[in-house]
């Protein structure tokens, strides 16, 4: 803060002394390095994760596996004694963390129980030929852990583990990548997951049961309901209006929810989507109508008045949302 | 020179002043609400979402702008190809000035995509031509270019695009001096960047309010410029690509110890010399920085096994951290590991969803791909790490 300008203020009594010395206080203050150490210990765990399994990929058919598992099942158990010893219990409020190192290990000990319960099932077949139990269970543990620590990232951890369950990815550099979306399964399981998880949102904020998680489940859910309902229009091409008008409802209730929220993150994502099927059933459909150049050049001239409109759009909803906006 | 008023550059410093001095709790809402009406904003910037919003959709509506003008045209040979991109940068140009004076645009999205059209259309002109066009002459250009939309519209991503073109056309300028200037590039190049790095520190502390993000973007940048100019992986593969020199490992690179020691020196420095001014920006870059240099050794030597090298750095990543967020508990030289203020719900949702993409690699139940090997991602097994 520039310590001129506010003496600048307080010589023209905009702001009084108290607040002035608070400024000099701040600006004397110590510095914050409490993300750069949430940084260094991410880094740290993400090595050591990374590492522990190429080990044991490395070593498959050599490695004492009984040894091996004893040796995570130790880690994670002492990693999980450290993080029950120090939480604070369960809340269905907020409940603050006690401190970033208590964060780390617990971020720790849910990604030795992933790989602990990976290499049982891969070693052992512990849960027989049943994939989806294998993958069930530890993401019924995430949930657990999630909820009863308060964790954001497990939970995030969870919800994309409740995914992979259901046959698809929902990271943000997988979701296009990794799912076959010319495939009718993956768009079916991509819009059940999808209406789970913002129905699980919805219930969050409704009940008041971690209405902080809220965020997560909507963010998973509305990308991939979304993608699965554009997916759809151009699978089911014959029918596409249709999806398209089940898409334009669901941007509908989307656009009123972020309305209501003052959320300009679900604002624009929910008028993009819907601006992307919007753009896929124009082109699609005077493509129908007409082959010829003059269809080409109503596509381009579409695009060009779209975009400027919606740039509008976009200038008047972020007038109305500026006061109180929340993400 | 800016296309922006002194009183509209100034509200706009002390609307961002005042939100500090608010989010900190160091004024009270109603301070802060009479500092913004004394000091109004005119200057249109938007929430960041609306834009990035507005930014692709400036995309989209130029990029399909272009291409209706270059179907209209039927531009094919180079020379009207060249005039259709001329006639584009222009007409962003003219958009943009439009945009500003009209509807006060600052960072508003659009206009920051306008820049950057102007720029790839400018330098798309070059790749057009019959002739090879010289790197002295784009880089002139395009610096000169950037530089202007820089001050006009006070941009910091133009400020750091002038800078690089800066870079490239002293090198290219100077390579004009012979076989000695191929030996010495580096050092002119790490010359420039102190050079530009001290300038930029006057610039800062000056009463030039209204550039100082373009000055903190390009001093970023010159530490950025001055580390790579001194990497021996950059200097030694940059100089076999440029000069066509066959460097192998028992005809060294020319003063090789130098850049061997320049290379571990100055990540430690930078961290060193952030600590002691309290230039977070530094010693945030020095940390960044550290992972280049280990890169750059283990590009060379390979001395354990990956995944060795691997353990032996989570475990001084952790245990630096873990005795950091001991040491710091109570404030020492200035610093503290406490959070001083409530992380907002923001930054806490976007560290969750990294986490979640960096730890999700579990397997769909179509495909069981953790227990058929995997890949990437911490906490499980790995086919392609």
């Amino acid at each position: 803060m520039d310590i001129s300008f506010f003496n600048m203020l307080h010589d023209d009594n905009i702001i009084d002394t108290q607040e002035l010395t608070n400024i000099e206080l701040q600006v004397r203050k110590p510095e914050s390095v409490y993300w750069d150490l949430r940084t260094l210990l991410y880094l740290g765990i993400v090595l050591f994760t990374s590492a522990i399994g190429i080990i044991i990929y490395k070593n498959i058919d050599t490695i004492g596996h009984t040894a091996m598992l004893i040796i995570i099942a130790a880690l994670d158990a002492l990693c999980f004694y450290y993080c029950i010893r120090n939480a604070k219990g369960y809340s269905n409020n907020k409940v603050e963390s006690p401190g970033i190192w208590y964060d780390y290990i617990l971020l720790l000990a849910s990604l030795l129980l992933l790989i602990f319960i990976g290499y049982l099932q891969f070693q052992y077949t512990f849960f027989g030929s049943s994939w989806g139990l294998a993958l069930f269970i530890p993401m019924v543990i995430l949930f657990i852990t999630a909820y009863y620590f308060d964790h954001l990232g497990i939970l995030s951890i969870a919800i994309t583990n409740l995914a992979a369950w259901a046959g698809i990815s929902i990271t943000p550099a997988r979701i296009l990548k990794e799912n076959d979306f010319s495939n009718s399964q993956t768009i079916y399981a991509g819009l059940a997951t999808g209406v789970v998880l913002v129905a699980v949102s919805f219930v969050s904020t409704r009940k008041k049961i971690k209405p902080h998680f809220a965020f997560s489940y909507k963010n998973f859910g509305e990308h991939i309901l979304f993608i699965s309902l554009i997916a759809l229009m151009a699978y089911f091409n014959n029918i596409y209006l249709l999806s398209f008008l089940l898409l334009a409802i669901m941007s509908f209730l989307f656009f009123k929810d972020a309305i209501k929220e003052k959320s300009f993150y679900f604002l624009v994502i929910t008028l993009l989507y819907a601006y992307i099927g919007l753009s896929y059933a124009v082109t699609e459909s005077l493509f129908k109508f007409s082959s010829d150049v003059g269809a080409f050049y109503l596509v381009i001239i579409y695009f060009i008045a779209s975009g400027i409109g919606l740039i509008r759009l976009f200038i008047h909803y972020n007038k109305t949302l500026k006061h109180n906006a929340s993400l | 020179m800016p296309a922006y008023s002194f009183e509209d550059l100034y509200n706009k410093f002390a609307g961002k002043e005042a939100a500090e001095a608010l989010r900190t709790f160091c004024i009270s809402k109603n301070s802060h609400d009479k500092i913004l009406e004394k000091y109004p904003a005119k200057l249109y910037t938007p929430n960041y979402f609306i834009r990035i919003a507005l930014g692709l959709l400036t995309f989209v509506a130029v990029l399909f702008s272009g291409l209706l003008l270059w179907l209209l045209t039927s531009a094919s040979s180079t020379g009207s190809i060249s005039t259709l991109l001329i006639t584009l940068a222009i007409l962003c140009y003219i958009a943009l000035e439009l945009l500003v004076k009209k509807k006060k645009y600052y960072n508003a999205g659009v206009d920051n995509v306008l820049m950057t059209f102007i720029i790839i259309f400018i330098g798309s002109t070059f790749a057009f031509q019959d002739f090879e066009v010289s790197w002295l002459l784009i880089s002139g250009v395009i610096m000169v270019i950037s530089l202007w939309l820089a001050t006009r519209f006070t941009d910091g991503f133009m400020a750091v695009i002038s800078y690089s073109s800066l870079l490239i056309f002293i090198f290219r300028l100077y390579l004009l001096a012979g076989n000695i200037a191929m030996l010495t590039a580096p050092f002119l190049i790490m010359a420039a960047s102190v050079f530009i790095y001290l300038l930029m520190k006057k610039l800062i502390k000056s009463k030039i309010f209204s550039y100082r993000f373009c000055f903190k973007c390009v001093l970023f940048l010159t530490l950025i410029t001055f580390y790579g100019s001194s990497n021996y992986f950059v200097v030694k593969e940059l100089s076999s690509e440029l000069f066509q020199r066959q460097i192998s490992d028992s005809n060294s690179l020319p003063l090789g110890w130098f850049f061997w020691l320049m290379t571990f020196i100055i990540p430690p420095a930078y961290i060193i010399f952030g600590i002691i001014k309290k230039d977070f920006l530094v010693m945030r870059t020095g940390l960044a920085l550290i992972a280049a240099t280990i890169f750059t050794i283990k590009y060379y030597y390979a001395f354990w096994p990956i995944e060795l090298e691997m353990i032996t750095m989570a475990i001084i990543f952790i245990a630096s951290a873990y005795l950091l967020i001991r040491y710091l508990k109570d404030g020492k030289f200035g610093f503290t590991s406490l959070n001083l203020y409530a992380a907002n719900n923001g930054i806490l949702n976007a560290e969750a969803l990294i986490i979640a993409q960096t730890f999700n690699e579990q397997p769909t139940a179509n495909n069981a791909g953790l227990y058929n090997g995997g890949s990437g991602g911490g906490g499980v097994a790995s086919g392609d790490f």
